[in-house]
């Protein structure tokens, strides 16, 4: 097996995405031109297969760390929002919320401890597809002049 | 429902109420064999390390809504595409339009030059026939279906319009509504696109599919393709993993590297991962922005100055680039084929040299220098084009569009880009 297969089967990555205000006036109509950057996307999380394997739950308890890790570590970024100062010297408040979540059908088994397709000839209509990427995108912006 | 059922207004999706209904099934006490004959039933594996078993969590993240099925594993993925495109092949050889056929078309486009990576022209060569044939489905990446989609659909909208009988026609058909739903998906980039009309064209799809080539080679995925009409509804642009699959080069480039490290081997890769991606964004390598301008500009070789000289005239101080940014959508290269200006007025031209002048009295925008091409014939999905021996120096910011074109000498066709394509139903 070449040294690239061998990564490409071996390994998980968890991506997230941050639309921040420097990205966007108005972040409806920015986002897919954000989303599509790969620069915009930040690796969260990287991992072995074989590790995921060992843990209880898989890629499920995977995803609940995560989230965990965002929202429910003492600060939730829904509620309390976050502070950021731009490069710009503008300060900016965003409030987070978990936007939308996309990846191949394989992951979102893994994800959502959905039953493999072969289990059943009938089709569960879940939103809802593998996952390997999360979307985070600020809900609401308050911005002003840092000092003003 | 069935997977294979065409109809729209069957699904019955799930809610919060009733994953929750099924947390509650699966999480009685029951035998183990019972437990996995439910399981199977509701399609649900018992796992309380997952989410749903969370309902704290489930606030911040709840599958039903958030979730959304990713528009290139559905499609060009071991998916629809590859099974449709193979099929109607696999039924118009009996007609006479055999791979060879297929082949010689497709080997004599030429694709812009930031869709040239995928070697579309080597997809139908004999010694990849056997891989589809043993794979029953079109074997190729996902880059080059995404090529291959609007030059075959060419060739089946030539069919369609041709002398062949009705039931070729309808093979073709089948072909031409699978790629208007891939380009309705891609059109929803640009905010184009109403999931009413994503559902009615995908319903009419899945229906002439059934028909033609029976259920057994509709895959779930066929199914999943009818949700998107809802997601467009709901988010009008749709994300897909485009962008990340072309992000795993970066892991890739680390992991090669590194095998032997007293800290964890992970943390170590992803912190590398991120050093370089923050340095990509504070030196300024990478780009958000949306308005046309050259990338990566330089000074022009002596050898370019003086033949852009002899081609253009005395330009002053300039700067060039081999590729440019024309909108937020797009990028184009040097000897791409563009169309320019706007609807009715429309221009059409090869790139020869993008440049953007200096100096106090100078054009601020990026400039190309194009050989024009004059409008002959407007076609379904395609515009014939001649020569017209003109060239000119054009605001970058007017082009449109690169083009896939073919052809040699002073005639040539474009095909019209996947924003311009409409419906075939």
């Amino acid at each position: 097996m070449s040294v690239v297969a061998r990564i490409q089967l071996s390994y998980t990555v968890v991506f997230a995405c941050v639309v921040s205000y420097c990205f966007a006036c108005c972040v409806l109509c920015a986002c897919h031109h954000t989303l599509v950057r790969e620069d915009a996307w930040f690796e969260l999380l990287f991992l072995r297969t074989s590790t995921v394997k060992e843990i209880t739950g898989g890629m499920g308890a995977v995803m609940i760390s995560i989230i965990k890790l965002f929202f429910c570590s003492g600060h939730d970024p829904t509620t309390a929002g976050v502070s950021l100062q731009l490069h710009t010297g503008l300060q900016t408040i965003m409030w987070l919320k978990l936007g939308q979540v996309i990846a191949d059908e394989a992951a979102l088994h893994m994800l959502w401890g959905q039953k493999g397709l072969q289990a059943s000839s009938l089709v569960c209509c879940v939103a809802m597809c593998s996952i390997s990427c999360i979307g985070l995108k600020p809900e609401q912006q308050l911005t002003r002049m840092s000092g003003a | 429902m069935n997977h294979d059922d065409h109809d729209a207004s069957k699904m019955i999706l799930h809610t919060p109420d009733t994953l929750a209904v099924i947390v509650r099934k699966l999480s009685a006490p029951m035998p183990k064999s019972q437990l996995r004959a439910l399981e199977t039933d509701l399609g649900w594996k018992f796992a309380p390390e997952t989410i749903l078993w969370h309902s704290r969590l489930l606030s911040y993240c709840h599958p039903c809504n958030t979730t959304l099925f990713d528009w290139m594993h559905v499609f060009v993925v071991g998916g629809v595409f590859n099974t449709i495109a193979m099929c109607v092949l696999l039924a118009l050889v009996p007609e006479g339009i055999t791979w060879e056929v297929i082949d010689a078309y497709v080997s004599a486009w030429t694709s812009p030059a930031s869709a040239r990576t995928s070697r579309v022209d080597d997809v139908f060569k004999p010694k990849r026939l056997a891989k589809h044939k043993d794979a029953g489905e079109l074997k190729c990446t996902a880059s080059e279906c995404l090529s291959l989609t609007q030059i075959l659909a060419s060739f089946m909208q030539s069919v369609v319009s041709g002398d062949r009988s009705d039931e070729v026609k309808r093979h073709a058909l089948c072909y031409l509504m699978m790629v208007h739903l891939i380009e309705l998906l891609q059109q929803s980039s640009r905010q184009l696109v109403a999931g009413a009309e994503y559902t009615r064209v995908c319903q009419h799809f899945l229906k002439l599919c059934r028909e033609l080539y029976g259920g057994e080679v509709m895959t779930p995925k066929f199914h999943s393709s009818m949700h998107f009409g809802r997601f467009l509804n709901a988010w009008t642009h749709l994300p897909n993993c485009f962008v990340l699959e072309r992000k795993h080069r970066f892991p890739k480039r680390w992991t090669n590297q590194i095998s032997n490290t007293k800290h964890s081997y992970e943390a170590h890769v992803l912190r590398m991962v991120t050093v370089q991606h923050c340095e990509a964004l504070i030196s300024g390598k990478s780009s958000f922005g949306k308005e046309a301008c050259l990338l990566e500009p330089r000074e022009p070789s002596a050898r370019m100055a003086k033949a852009m000289q002899a081609a253009i005239g005395n330009l002053g101080e300039i700067t060039v680039a081999h590729t440019a940014r024309i909108n937020e959508y797009e990028k184009i290269t040097k000897g791409d084929m563009t169309l320019i200006g706007t609807d009715g007025c429309e221009l059409f031209g090869t790139v020869e040299y993008l440049f953007q002048q200096k100096g106090l009295h100078a054009c601020a925008d990026p400039l190309a220098f194009v050989r024009l091409f004059a409008l002959r014939v407007v076609q379904t999905r395609c515009w014939q084009l001649r020569s017209t021996e003109e060239a000119a120096i054009v605001h970058v910011k007017d082009i449109r569009s690169a083009l896939t074109w073919c052809g040699q000498g002073a005639a040539v066709v474009a095909l019209k880009p996947v924003w311009m394509q409409s419906s075939v139903v």
